[in-house]
């Protein structure tokens, strides 16, 4: 799937969340992509989000790009 | 099972706590309070005469046949409408009333044809049985006015303009029963009795059926006791000799039905009195609209070709599922695992469904099923599971009878989920308030004896901002039900969602710029829901259809614990499904990211019980969506699709888009009963089996799985489950399953809210609604009770985030689509009917407004465009749109609406936002290029060549 599809599904995302606080944002915009998206669209986005293209929210790049805190 | 008729207690046996007990003809009985002496009598075996009495109708007293003697009292009072009284003593046969009914019987008989040998309801007339019981022998009465001899002025001819009953008014003994069945059952008041005294008779209010108000439900052909309505098939083909109960294939209310049968033809389906879901009512689609399920387009034979641009080529069962089998194959050897998918089908039964995800994540060995609930109620599920816990709606629709207000949401139950509708018109009729929100004026917003308190006539696309009005309300004016959200609830969440819809900028007076709702409307009906006793909400697609689908179910989720509204009867949050077992395929485990019962694929516990009883390794991750699905093949990456019973091409938004991606695949092999849109992009063709065909079990909106009962053999040979089996076992997944019920026994095994659900059970119960386990045998009417399923409920919050999809200078207008209660969905099966002659092609509705400033006249070829195609449609001009929004239906695939419908979908579930696109309408004088490619295509890509044998 093309990044800008990512992106507008993942800005669609936190949208959403946005009106939580920002770490519970991000947890929960992490959840729902690791819960509904295929490896290989989040691995997509994951990269995307790294190099720092698609337009991808803030949120979002948190939540992609950010390990998990144990 | 021979034509066992369904017993008719003549009026109601009343609901209530106190019973009496009476004494008729020297036997006790008692009976609930209210129970009239007529339905005492027939609970203890004793059948009254009776003519204008029938247990799904009010008793009305008119016939004079079901005279009684009570002692103690003067007369001979009528014993329908006498209620039953502790210590009555009733005489139901003395020789007064023998008299007396006989006396009845002959002025009856003395004005009606005496051609019982060659009448259509020979063998089920209840005049002719009356006069049987009576014992009648001779008519005194000679020649003389009568409504029978066709030389007779007061003669009318049989009115055969509906396609599906006859009324012959020269049958009719003006009992009334079709005018009332109108009225009470069905809630349309089509019909009347027209003329005084002799000269009164039945009406469609002046006119014929066809151009008449009348909607064709069936009740009053039902309710008839002679041949003055009947059915066509019956007056064809003659009466039925057996009778199979079993569950309507139409929409998701899920009716029962009586298959009437004469061996394996199919005579006429009958409503079920003993339907829970239905309760003896039907609509035109599922009492009349089933000739489709033997149609001439049925495809019978197995086929294969290797382009489609070649014609079809028929062949054997055993070549069909091998060339699909080994394509499949192939491409998972040439692209990887993940290179192939399926999709389920809502229409197929719940065993079907779960075959063919277990097919895809057993064989194919990935997640890769999605089934067409992805562009309906997907929300639903998420924004339910998310804040109640469970992914189905609350209530059972008997529920609606103890609803105070009721507030309908993007929903247009008379023609999406017509039996549903009469339910809600009866308990409307008897006083409770109707809110309708709904961008246009459908028919519940006034009808006869139907008027909403408020229509909230909203922007398409501004519910949540609507929503999130009334939730303002509700809390800043103190309306919170605090004790219940104290104990149900978590409060936390609460306080969030409290504080954010209490803002300023959520008030309707702020909002009101947005939603174009009257912020004083706004007020008055969050304060009516809020306070106005047992408030229930029905939703449809006009929720969830939205880039905010999910957000709007929660809200809607929000509002209804806010208020105390879930959790007993008479209130919830509901949506009225679409397809007749779409509950069922979600339920089945169709998701990408789920496995039967909701599970997540990642929950290692749910995958090892499947992985053991499978004997496979079941993969952890998500698999694709359908759009994800057309996204990858026209990226090249995924190449083979297995679609049982979904036509995808038509349903599926962006019509272009979704070809693109069928053309880009290697191995399309569909499933289905006709050569629909999608097998256009075919090369397995896999004939399916209607309804009438197979075993199984259907789950309708309530939860209610009810049984699905095979009546004739499977035209293609095989019945769809079987289909799946022998395709798994080409694939080299043997699947060993003998019926259907050893298909639910897995299920129940595997699916804790199934746990108790079995064959035996059904038939036991005629149907169950899950959960349906230890914890509740005999099924869970309604949700949530003492708690939610999550435990707490949970508040979300809900901002308001406009779609992307805007109106401007190039597209002014928003279009919204829909439905009409003649035709069902893609029209597969209704367009084959004669249904069609309501309803012959998709039109365009305009307001007069906007049609003016385009000088659009009635009738007009308009073009409709979006940025995404163009379409040309007849324009209606219609006063239910508001300025600015245009309307269209998706029955007819030559229309094509979905070639204007935007990829554009909900954040959570990827649902399509079908009720916004911004078009611009203009005249035209010629079919859209699509339209015109569509009718040479839909001859090329079609072709059926000869049949091969097999020495060539």
């Amino acid at each position: 799937m093309d990044t800008a599809k990512l992106a507008r599904m993942g800005n669609q995302i936190a949208a959403f969340f946005r009106s939580y606080p920002e770490e519970q944002a991000v947890a929960s915009i992490r959840d729902h992509v690791r819960q509904f998206w295929t490896p290989k669209m989040r691995e997509t986005a994951r990269a995307a989000c790294e190099r720092g293209e698609g337009g991808f929210d803030p949120l979002v790049v948190r939540a992609l790009v950010e390990r998990e805190r144990v | 099972m021979g034509l066992m008729k369904e017993l008719d207690t003549g009026t109601p046996i009343r609901v209530a706590a106190q019973t009496v007990t009476l004494t008729i003809d020297g036997q006790s009985v008692s009976v609930p309070a209210g129970t009239s002496v007529m339905a005492a009598a027939m609970t203890m075996g004793t059948k009254i005469p009776k003519l204008c009495a029938t247990d799904m109708l009010e008793p009305f007293g008119s016939c004079r046949l079901c005279l009684v003697e009570i002692e103690g009292r003067r007369g001979t009072p009528a014993s329908c409408t006498t209620p039953s009284e502790d210590g009555m003593v009733v005489h139901t046969h003395t020789p007064k009333l023998a008299k007396l009914r006989k006396g009845v019987m002959e002025l009856y008989i003395s004005d009606h044809p005496l051609d019982c040998l060659t009448c259509a309801s020979n063998g089920d007339c209840e005049l002719q049985d009356m006069a049987g019981a009576v014992g009648l022998r001779e008519v005194r009465y000679g020649e003389g006015e009568n409504h029978v001899a066709p030389a007779s002025d007061r003669f009318l001819p049989k009115d055969t303009s509906n396609p599906y009953f006859t009324y012959d008014p020269s049958k009719c003994i003006v009992c009334n029963r079709c005018v009332r069945a109108c009225e009470e059952v069905q809630g349309t008041f089509a019909l009347t009795i027209e003329g005084r005294g002799f000269d009164s008779r039945v009406s469609p209010g002046g006119t014929d059926f066809f151009g008449s108000e009348c909607v064709s439900c069936g009740a009053c052909v039902q309710a008839c006791p002679t041949a003055t309505l009947v059915e066509n098939t019956v007056i064809e083909k003659g009466q039925p000799e057996r009778a199979v109960v079993t569950t309507c294939a139409y929409c998701g209310v899920g009716c029962s039905f009586r298959a009437e049968m004469q061996g394996d033809t199919l005579v006429r389906m009958v409503p079920s009195k003993g339907g829970k879901a239905n309760e003896g009512h039907s609509c035109v689609k599922g009492r009349f609209a089933w000739g489709y399920a033997t149609h001439k387009d049925r495809i019978t034979r197995p086929m294969v070709r290797d382009r489609i641009t070649d014609p079809w080529r028929e062949v054997s069962w055993q070549e069909a599922l091998g060339r699909a089998a080994s394509e499949f194959r192939r491409i998972q050897a040439q692209y990887g695992k993940d290179a192939i998918g399926g999709i389920t089908s809502s229409r197929c039964t719940n065993e079907e469904t779960y075959l063919v995800q277990k097919l895809i994540r057993a064989g194919f060995g990935n997640n890769n099923v999605d089934t067409c609930a992805r562009v309906c109620h997907s929300p639903t599920g998420y924004g339910l599971k998310t804040t109640f816990g469970t992914s189905a709606g609350t209530q059972d629709f008997k529920s609606v009878a103890k609803a105070d207000v009721v507030l309908v949401i993007g929903a247009n139950p008379t023609d999406g989920h017509p039996v549903f509708a009469s339910r809600l018109k009866k308990r409307l009729r008897q006083g409770a308030k109707l809110i309708v929100a709904d961008p246009r004026r459908i028919d519940l917003v006034k009808g006869p004896h139907v008027r909403a308190e408020h229509h909230l006539q909203l922007v398409p696309g501004t519910n949540v901002a609507l929503m999130n009005a009334i939730a303002h309300v509700i809390v800043t004016e103190g309306l919170v039900d605090e004790r219940y959200v104290r104990e149900r609830c978590d409060l936390g969440d609460f306080e969030s969602w409290a504080r954010f819809v209490a803002e300023d900028r959520h008030s309707p007076e702020a909002t009101e710029a947005v939603t174009g709702v009257p912020a004083a409307e706004v007020r008055a009906a969050a304060r009516l829901y809020a306070t106005g006793g047992n408030g229930a909400i029905y939703y449809g697609l006009g929720v969830t259809e939205h880039s905010q689908g999910s957000t709007m179910v929660m809200a809607m989720a929000n509002l209804a614990m806010a208020t105390g509204n879930i959790g007993r009867e008479g209130v919830g949050v509901n949506p009225l499904r679409g397809q007749n077992n779409v509950q069922g395929s979600c339920d089945m485990g169709s998701f990408p990211h789920e496995l039967p019962g909701y599970r997540h694929v990642s929950d290692d516990a749910t995958r090892e019980s499947f992985e053991a009883l499978w004997g496979v390794t079941l993969s952890s991750d998500p698999g694709m969506r359908i759009p994800n699905m057309l996204d990858e093949a026209v990226a090249g990456t995924f190449k083979g699709i297995y679609i049982q019973g979904e036509d995808i091409v038509q349903s599926d938004p962006d019509t272009q888009h979704v070809v693109a991606g069928l053309e880009a695949m290697e191995c399309v092999v569909i499933q289905d009963i006709f050569l629909n849109e999608t097998a256009k992009y075919a090369h397995v063709f896999l004939p399916g089996s209607s309804f009438l065909e197979k075993d199984g079990t259907f789950t309708n909106a309530e939860r209610r799985i009810n049984r699905v009962r095979k009546v004739m053999a499977p035209l293609g040979g095989m019945a769809d489950w079987e289909v799946t089996i022998a395709f798994a076992e080409a694939l080299g997944v043997p699947m060993h399953y003998g019926h259907p019920s050893e298909i639910m026994d897995e299920i129940a095994a595997l699916t804790p809210s199934f746990a108790g659900v079995s064959y035996a059970l059904l038939e036991e119960k005629g149907s169950v609604q899950w959960p349906c386990n230890a914890a509740a045998p005999e099924g869970t009417p309604i949700m949530h009770v003492d708690r939610f399923v999550r435990g707490k409920g949970k508040f979300m919050i809900t901002e308001f985030v406009a779609t992307e999809e805007r109106t401007g200078p190039r597209f002014p207008l928003i279009l919204t689509t829909g439905r009409i209660l003649s035709q069902y969905n893609v029209g597969a099966q209704t367009r084959r009917t004669a249904n069609s002659r309501w309803h012959e092609e998709d039109v365009l509705e305009i307001h007069p407004f906007d049609a003016e400033q385009r000088g659009i006249v009635e009738g007009d070829l308009v073009s409709v465009a979006s940025r995404s195609g163009d379409i040309a449609l007849h324009a209606v001009i219609s006063e239910r749109m508001q300025p600015g929004v245009v309307y269209t239906t998706f029955h007819h695939a030559k229309s094509g609406a979905n070639v204007i419908t935007t990829e554009f979908s909900d954040w959570a579930t990827n649902c399509p936002e079908y009720k916004v696109t911004a078009v611009q309408v203009r005249r035209t004088n010629r079919p859209s290029d699509w339209q015109l490619r569509f009718e040479q295509e839909d001859e090329a890509l079609r072709r059926i060549g000869p049949a091969l044998d097999a020495a060539e």
